[in-house]
């Protein structure tokens, strides 16, 4: 009998190896599995780097942040602002993205993308699964709110923001079902979230409700509430303070603590002008969706009568009317409603179950999915080409071998990309901060020539503007190509130039170079208009 | 109190004492006097409060002056004769009925009149849903409650156009159905005549239509799941419901233009894209709106409501609820459904809380001086011609017609959208319009898409302007298109006031456009 055989060394060895074996079959279950697929998903809808206009202007403080070790308080990117106090609130999340881009440019900034998009979903599934006790339920209600949660996915701060809140709710959810370390968390959860978002203010308002629907046990119609134990009460109470003092800690002091309320209350041009916080518009698929998922919810709870928690429904409430109000919110109303609708899905969908799982064909379809995604990960000149489609890059090109153009008045999406790609060399009018232009009376002025507006070459004069970048098919370019005084030189799909004729420092728009330019644009025909004309 | 307690006595009597003369006449005006009348005369306060500055849709003009058409000519229109762009294009007035009977008063008594008819009818709709809040919740202070509530959201749809009677039309079904519903058997033999007026008024019949034909499924079966029910209907109610629903599609056909009429909701949904997606009125539901909110909070409102008091609701309620409520999220004109079905569940809600009517408690003298105080305000303030052509002029371009009237202007001018209609029904213009409130003709003749082209001032708007050889626009003030001819040479702002501007081209410039045409036309 050789030692290995011996009873006492079999005991040993599986003592060892039985982890190992337990958590490698983990790694290959069915839900496991299921996560993949979530995360093929996230990777076929984010692979094109269809990314916000914001992002380039966060990587540029980020970058600025790295580069000189100092936060900045006052605006360095406009020649309309200059100067004016001007914080970086996000600071944390342009420093993770600047440093992202340093260690591998946009190919970086792409994976980064995925990951985070990832992240979200995967926590989103793991929250669903948690509450409703059933992976398969999970995994559908991550997959039908996948095109809600794509609203927010694009690369800003936010999506830290919309992982932490996934991450909080499934803390207080862990501490729900009597895991009460994980509370622990939170505070250091809230020293990063406030450096990073401002969506840290409904964390602290999920926990404070969380805390106030245990003050009590009651149960009204099919509302009911479970009121903490003494120690719960405490521990919960002491987190919140613990998580309302961490937000202090930041470089800017109380001041970034502030910042969401000012947003809310004291910028009305931007909450009326940046589609983000625009009313839900009901004419895409992803808001129709939304509106079933409400008004089914209602239903269901008519027919099923439905038993839901305080700390349940009021967030449910409260997200669904905040959505419908501004868009850009749905990304507090996908968290709150995944694990409603996992827990009614649950009812229809069996559960998981451990001895009939396949893990080889798990492991086999977690391996394809994993070479696909290696395989079709974009090359750096497929980012740059789909960067190329929506961002003036070409137009950028050309602005910076004509140095003696005069000011330039930029469409508000070409803004975070001209302040990245130009940095100190021309500043621009204005970019995605619309509460330091609101401030600065900018935006009132921007708003009001984009509007094509009574006077709106005045208020260009006013400004100094001897050079426009705006859409090709933006109104102000239609505009400009018709009146007097003004020359288009340089033309592409994504942006066109315009140059008044006798421009401040002298320069006349005959002496610009437009062989290369004029014929690149195509303007749309009739029949692309779905009209036709009178002949 | 006294007197309260014997005519309930007399009430309960009633069956072995005939009541004399006088006993009915006392009964009839303390009915009249009641407060839920009073509640009614509130009602109706609102609706005169909303209405009485004329603030109505600029489509009303058009349907003027083709009521004014067709009892001029006692013809009904097939092709359209008021635009020089779709001009000989197929159009049926389809609803002609509204228009010749808004051109009827316009005739007796003006814009005055037409201000009269906006109050009466606007009060006849609210007072229906009022009708069928109490109706539904056996409570007129809840249906006072709830049409109350919805007040801000009725409002808003009630502009001066055929969709009114609409309105007005659902309303009354659906207390038809409901009566009905209730074991008034006799109720529902009022809608195929009202269906033979509503085809020829307005196209919401469908829903009066879809509204039965959900009543009807509704009653196949008992059966309760939750907080639903459903009650099966006996069978002659079933038989009587089946035989109401076949008259009312055999009676649409009876139109001037036959079937085309029934025909006409179903083309308008399909085959407009492009009005679908640009006038307001079909976009969806803004919820950034005051009356968004409260459509938004009353949705929330019942589902808490739900899950608090688990009231138990008939399947046909909750069917046209949730399909109001859908409608109206993804088409804001839609509200003018939202209401009708949600009258009855916020009624039956409220009801919860609201203590009924009680006669004898009523207090018929302060009801009656209250009725008096808002029917004397009703009348001092209601507004004189005057007043009413003031409001007109603040909203419509009467200073520009008086303008073109004086003038010699060219033949084809652009005109906004809004101001089309106006420009018809003002008379003073012989030349005809280039676009005006009626989407569906313009659309398949690609002249709507031009239309937006243009006034989103995109690439080749000025191309645009030519291939129409238009030498002179009628535009609202500050209207981008305005702004960018206006610093153009070759165009004049020739008149321009708060409401309106009129641009003309250049007399060099129209030569040397006449001449392209020529040219084209020689070409081609």
């Amino acid at each position: 009998m050789s030692l290995e055989s011996s009873p006492a060394s079999n005991l040993k060895a599986q003592n060892v190896t039985t982890p190992n074996i337990l958590l490698f079959k983990q790694v290959i279950s069915f839900p496991a599995m299921l996560g993949a697929l979530l995360v093929a998903i996230v990777f076929i809808s984010l692979r094109n780097f269809d990314v916000d206009p914001d992002l380039w202007w966060h990587l540029t403080v980020g970058e600025s942040i790295l580069r000189t070790h100092q936060w900045p308080t006052k605006d360095p990117y406009s020649f309309t602002v200059a100067g004016q106090p001007w914080l970086a609130y996000e600071w944390l999340g342009d420093v993770l993205l600047a440093s992202v881009a340093r260690l591998g440019g946009l190919r970086a900034l792409q994976a980064l993308f995925i990951i985070l998009g990832a992240s979200i979903l995967l926590a989103l599934y793991g929250f669903a699964t948690m509450r409703a006790k059933n992976s398969k339920a999970g995994f559908l209600a991550a997959i039908v709110l996948v095109f809600l949660a794509a609203f927010n996915f694009n690369l800003r701060p936010q999506m830290l923001g919309y992982l932490f809140l996934i991450l909080t709710l499934i803390i207080l959810e862990r501490f729900r079902q009597g895991k009460a370390r994980s509370l622990w968390l939170l505070p250091p959860l809230f020293l990063l979230w406030i450096n990073c978002h401002g969506s840290w203010e409904i964390g602290l308002a999920t926990i404070l409700l969380y805390w106030l629907c245990g003050l009590h046990e009651f149960r009204l119609g099919d509302v009911e509430t479970t009121a903490w134990s003494d120690k719960e009460r405490t521990q919960l109470s002491l987190t919140f303070l613990l998580s309302l003092i961490s937000i202090l800690i930041t470089p800017y002091g109380p001041r970034l603590a502030a910042y969401p309320f000012n947003v809310a209350s004291v910028y009305p041009l931007s909450m009326a002008n940046i589609q983000e916080w625009q009313p839900i518009s009901l004419n895409s698929f992803g808001a129709k969706l939304f509106l079933a998922l409400v008004l089914g919810t209602i239903a269901l709870q008519i027919v099923l009568e439905l038993k839901w928690r305080l700390h349940d429904l009021l967030p449910f409430v409260g997200a669904a009317a905040l959505s419908f109000v501004h868009a850009r919110l749905l990304l507090i109303f996908v968290p709150f409603f995944a694990p409603v609708l996992a827990g009614v899905l649950a009812r229809w969908v069996p559960g998981y179950e451990r001895q009939k799982d396949r893990y080889i064909l798990n492991m086999l379809i977690m391996a394809s999915i994993v070479i696909a995604m290696i395989h079709y990960f974009p090359t750096h000149l497929q980012i740059e080409k789909n960067v190329a489609k929506r961002f003036p890059v070409d137009a950028v090109k050309y602005l910076r071998a004509h140095p003696s153009l005069g000011p330039v008045f930029n469409a508000y999406g070409f803004g975070g990309y001209l302040v990245y790609s130009l940095g100190n060399e021309r500043k621009v009018f204005i970019d995605g901060r619309s509460e330091l232009y609101e401030d600065g009376g900018v935006f009132a002025d921007y708003l009001y020539i984009i509007d094509i507006r009574p006077g709106l070459l005045s208020v260009l004069r006013n400004y100094g503007i001897e050079t426009c970048l705006v859409g090709p098919q933006d109104p102000l370019a239609v505009f400009l190509a018709a009146v007097p005084g003004w020359t288009r030189v340089y033309a592409d799909p994504v942006g066109v130039i315009y140059v008044r004729e006798t421009g401040s420092d002298g320069i006349s728009a005959s002496r610009v170079d437009r062989s290369k330019n004029d014929s690149t644009i195509r303007w749309p025909s009739t029949a692309d208009r779905g009209g036709s004309l009178p002949q | 109190m006294a007197n309260a307690s014997n005519s309930r006595n007399a009430a309960f009597n009633s069956d072995v004492i005939t009541p004399s003369l006088p006993e009915v006449s006392r009964g009839a005006l303390q009915k009249a006097f009641s407060f839920p009348v009073m509640l009614g005369g509130i009602l109706v306060g609102i609706v005169f409060v909303s209405k009485r500055n004329f603030d109505v849709d600029s489509d009303l003009w058009w349907h003027l002056a083709v009521g004014r058409e067709i009892l001029a000519t006692h013809r009904w229109p097939t092709t359209d004769s008021h635009s020089f762009t779709a001009g000989g294009q197929p159009w049926i007035a389809a609803e002609w009925l509204a228009e010749i009977l808004f051109s009827t008063v316009e005739r007796i008594g003006g814009l005055w009149a037409l201000g009269l008819l906006l109050v009466i009818l606007s009060a006849a709709v609210i007072l229906s849903a009022y009708g069928l809040g109490s109706l539904c919740s056996g409570n007129s202070k809840a249906g006072f409650g709830a049409v109350f509530a919805l007040a801000p959201l009725s409002t808003v749809v009630l502009n001066f156009r055929p969709q009114m009677f609409g309105f007005l039309f659902l309303l009354l079904t659906l207390i038809a159905l409901e009566h009905f519903r209730r074991g008034h058997g006799k109720a529902i033999w009022f809608l195929p005549p009202l269906f033979i007026i509503w085809v020829n008024t307005h196209g919401s019949w469908v829903i009066g239509l879809f509204a039965i034909f959900v009543y009807w499924v509704s009653g196949f079966k008992t059966f309760r799941l939750g907080g639903m029910e459903m009650r099966a209907w006996k069978p002659i109610e079933r038989e009587r419901i089946s035989m109401i629903i076949l008259l009312c599609i055999l009676v649409l056909p009876i139109t001037p233009y036959g079937t085309r009429l029934a025909a006409f909701p179903f083309q308008f949904i399909n085959a407009l894209p492009v009005n679908m997606s640009s006038i307001a009125e079909w976009q969806p539901m803004p919820f950034d709106l005051v009356q968004a909110k409260l459509l938004l909070g009353l949705v929330l409102g019942l589902f808490i409501f739900q899950l608090v008091h688990k009231p138990v609701w008939r399947l046909e309620q909750l069917v046209l609820f949730f399909f109001g409520t859908i409608m109206a999220c993804l088409h804001a004109r839609f509200v003018l459904i939202f209401v009708p079905f949600c009258v009855p569940l916020l009624s039956t809600s409220l009801a919860r809380w609201l203590p009924e009517y009680r006669p004898n408690l009523d207090k018929f003298f302060l009801n009656a001086l209250l009725l008096l105080a808002m029917s004397t305000a009703l009348i001092h303030y209601f507004p004189s011609q005057i007043e009413i052509e003031e409001n007109v002029a603040n909203s419509y371009p009467v200073g520009a017609v008086t303008y073109l009237r004086s003038h010699a202007m060219p033949r084809r001018t652009l005109n906004t959208y809004g101001f089309g209609g106006y420009l018809e029904w003002s008379d003073g213009r012989a030349d005809k319009v280039f676009i005006d409130g009626r989407g569906e003709l313009y659309e398949p003749a690609g002249v709507f898409s031009d239309y937006m082209y243009m006034t989103l001032l995109k690439p080749g708007v000025l191309e645009v302007l030519r291939n129409y050889q238009i030498d002179s626009c009628l535009l609202n003030r500050d209207h981008p298109l305005g702004v960018l001819l206006g610093v153009l040479p070759e165009w004049t702002t020739v008149y321009s006031d708060k409401v309106s501007v009129i641009l003309q081209r250049n007399k060099t410039a129209s030569a040397q456009l006449a001449v392209d045409s020529s040219r084209a036309a020689v070409l081609k």
